[in-house]
């Protein structure tokens, strides 16, 4: 069932047991799990079905430290969420990555890979991936051309990655959510405040509100915030009328630890001979998977980095590409999309068919996890406010020498393993020369991955949800999402998102089974 | 970049043993001799008690195969010239290719 909320009569009272905010992958992913039982799910979507520049418009908001994108045009605000803009890049998360790192400071999950393995199994059809199959072997078994370039070394293995088509969720899911008779979705319904009992250890309503000017109120057994990293952390800021600092923020933690992978061209790798190297090559909308070298977990513990890859593009390719924050740069997420794809295709184009099919020159391009880090933040702007009175976020994003030393160190192992091997070699890039160099250069992008402001942790000390995704001190109020996140890895994140957000769902399930 | 050719005529001082020895094999195939030239004269700058052509020839000698150079790799003697990751043997080879082709 879907309602428009512009169109309630003002002050409507919203019922149901479950109430999940946004509908992106975290909030859809959990909603799909819910159609057809008994429970009445409540969900609100800020926005509308399709794009909308004045909902889009809340998000706008400053950016300091390190250069960002455009924070209106990196997130969407509508049916669906950001999978309308997503590319489909899709990996699970190592072992390692939930582990405590001792040489990474705030890091180490409250649950393992293994806690999310059948998730990540259920995941991979939401989003229509294939096999939940993440060894290369499996896949070379299937086509013995996709070739290692480096076979059983023990510092650099290849990680592999699936391509979603990319899963529009809200396109694809949407009749199913229309069509449901206990899933209630209410469109313009955007959430501005949050009323919980006195003190504050529940959450009795929330206020919805539209620029129709109509206000509503939804109440529900529990709910769940999937919001997105900085939207999640702008709304507990937000409700600082019962609770000071925002909800959820006793220790401080809100907002904190924001996250973004790094994403920066690093290095060329040269071969004696042209290799078409197709186990790592993709052909956007026609790959299925493909391979980017990551350093092992042993080579990470030694060499005390961070998780990161190293993705490979051929010379004639590379030579024209731009970087994305040279090309995502309008405010409207429409036109940076448009700029970004345009770009990406022209670099195709001038490449040469014959520098397609193998070259003997690759550009290695980074991703890499940022270390948490206590000052990379979202904050509120105290002096400006959305058009529905909402004060707008401000991002720092800061990066720090670690990263930096982590990436030259990839960079020198793989160089290292590929002159072992005898199969190539490789040149850092002008910024990676120079070991005592830490700052960035202007190409520095980001992956339009938000994550980390309302980390996981048994401990309210040290983060604002436990290890179930609810928020510390609160017994009702659940977040989903990447803002959840204690670490980074390597990998996109939506997968994991959508991992997560399953597990919350059937934690919930058993939650409103026992009341 | 293609593979060079390494002449030696035209004033050029080595035997073709020492040829041998300033030939990195696997680097060759993948920079032109001005990257060569240009990635040995890092090496001597950046390792002044190697700059000879004396020392570079009793370092390099009696021969240099490909499992020398992979051996370098395996035992992380390596070293960055330029942002190119070589084996110090390799470095050397450019080092006295440097010098025999000045
Ligand atoms: C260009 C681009 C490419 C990307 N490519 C990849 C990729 O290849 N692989 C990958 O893993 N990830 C990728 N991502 C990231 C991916 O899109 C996000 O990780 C994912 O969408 C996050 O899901 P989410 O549900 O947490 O948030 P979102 O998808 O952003 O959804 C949040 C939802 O909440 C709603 N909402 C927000 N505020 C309110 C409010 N106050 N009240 C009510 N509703 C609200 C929004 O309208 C939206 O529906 C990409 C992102 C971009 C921009």
């Amino acid at each position: 069932m879907h309602v428009d909320a512009r169109q309630l009569p003002e002050n409507t009272l919203i019922e149901g047991d479950i109430c999940i905010v946004g509908t992106g992958p975290a909030g859809l992913s959990i909603a799909l799990q819910w159609d057809k039982t008994p429970y009445k799910v409540i969900l609100l979507e800020g926005g509308g079905l399709d794009y909308d520049d004045q909902v889009q418009d809340f998000y706008a908001g400053q950016s300091t430290g390190q250069k960002y994108y455009p924070l209106k045009s990196t997130r969407l605000h509508y049916f669906g969420g950001t999978s309308n803009h997503w590319s489909g890049y899709c990996s699970p998360y190592d072992p390692l990555d939930f582990e405590k790192r001792d040489w990474i400071p705030h890091s180490g999950w409250p649950i393992n890979r293994s806690d999310l393995d059948p998730y990540y199994a259920r995941a991979q059809s939401i989003v229509d991936l294939g096999p939940c199959e993440y060894d290369v072997a499996w896949w070379q078994k299937k086509d013995p051309e996709l070739r290692s370039l480096l076979p059983g070394n023990p510092s650099v293995w290849n990680k592999v990655w699936q391509f979603s088509p990319p899963t529009r969720l809200g396109k694809k899911y949407g009749p199913q959510i229309m069509a449901s008779k206990n899933i209630h979705l209410y469109t313009y319904a955007n959430l501005v405040d949050i009323t919980a009992n006195e003190p504050v250890t529940a959450i009795r309503s929330v206020t919805v509100t539209n620029l129709a000017g109509k206000k509503h109120t939804v109440k529900a057994k529990r709910f769940v915030l999937a919001c997105s990293t900085i939207q999640n952390a702008r709304i507990l800021l937000s409700c600082n009328t019962q609770a000071k600092n925002g909800l959820g923020n006793d220790h401080d933690l809100v907002g904190r630890f924001f996250m973004e992978h790094l994403q920066i061209k690093s290095a060329w790798l040269f071969l004696p001979k042209p290799d078409p190297l197709k186990l790592y090559m993709i052909d956007p909308g026609v790959t299925k998977m493909r391979c980017e070298l990551a350093i092992t977990p042993e080579m990470q513990r030694k060499a005390r980095i961070l998780s990161g890859t190293a993705s490979l593009l051929p010379y004639g390719i590379a030579e024209h590409a731009m970087a994305s924050i040279q090309t995502w740069n309008s405010d409207d997420p429409r036109k940076s999309l448009s700029n970004f794809r345009s770009s990406n295709a022209a670099s195709r184009q001038k490449a040469s068919s014959t520098s397609l099919k193998a070259s003997n020159r690759f550009m290695l391009s980074t991703r890499i996890e940022q270390a948490p880090n206590p000052s990379s933040r979202i904050t509120l702007n105290p002096t400006e406010k959305d058009a529905l009175g909402m004060h707008r976020s401000i991002l720092h994003w800061e990066l720090t020498p670690f990263e930096k030393r982590s990436v030259r160190t990839m960079y020198e192992l793989i160089g290292q393993e590929v002159g072992r091997a005898g199969v190539a070699r490789l040149q850092l890039m002008e910024h990676l020369q120079d070991p005592s160099d830490y700052s960035w250069p202007e190409f520095t992008s980001g992956g339009w991955h938000h994550m980390g402001t309302t980390r996981m942790s048994d401990d309210p000390h040290t983060g604002v949800v436990d290890a179930n995704c609810k928020l510390h001190g609160v017994d009702n109020l659940y977040i989903a999402g990447a803002s959840c996140f204690v670490t980074a890895a390597a990998p996109n994140p939506t997968l994991t998102i959508i991992a997560l957000s399953l597990r919350l769902s059937d934690h919930l399930k058993k939650q409103l089974a026992s009341v | 970049m293609g593979a060079i050719t390494m002449t030696t005529g035209c004033g050029h001082r080595t035997d073709s043993r020492t040829a041998a020895l300033e030939t990195p094999d696997f680097l060759s195939h993948i920079c032109d001799a001005p990257t060569l030239r240009l990635l040995g004269a890092a090496y001597r700058a950046q390792t002044p008690s190697e700059a000879s052509q004396e020392t570079l020839i009793r370092l390099l000698r009696p021969r240099v195969t490909a499992q020398t150079i992979k051996a370098d790799y395996a035992n992380g003697d390596i070293i960055t010239l330029k942002g190119w990751v070589l084996s110090r043997t390799e470095a050397r080879q450019c080092a006295l290719f440097s010098l025999d082709s000045n």
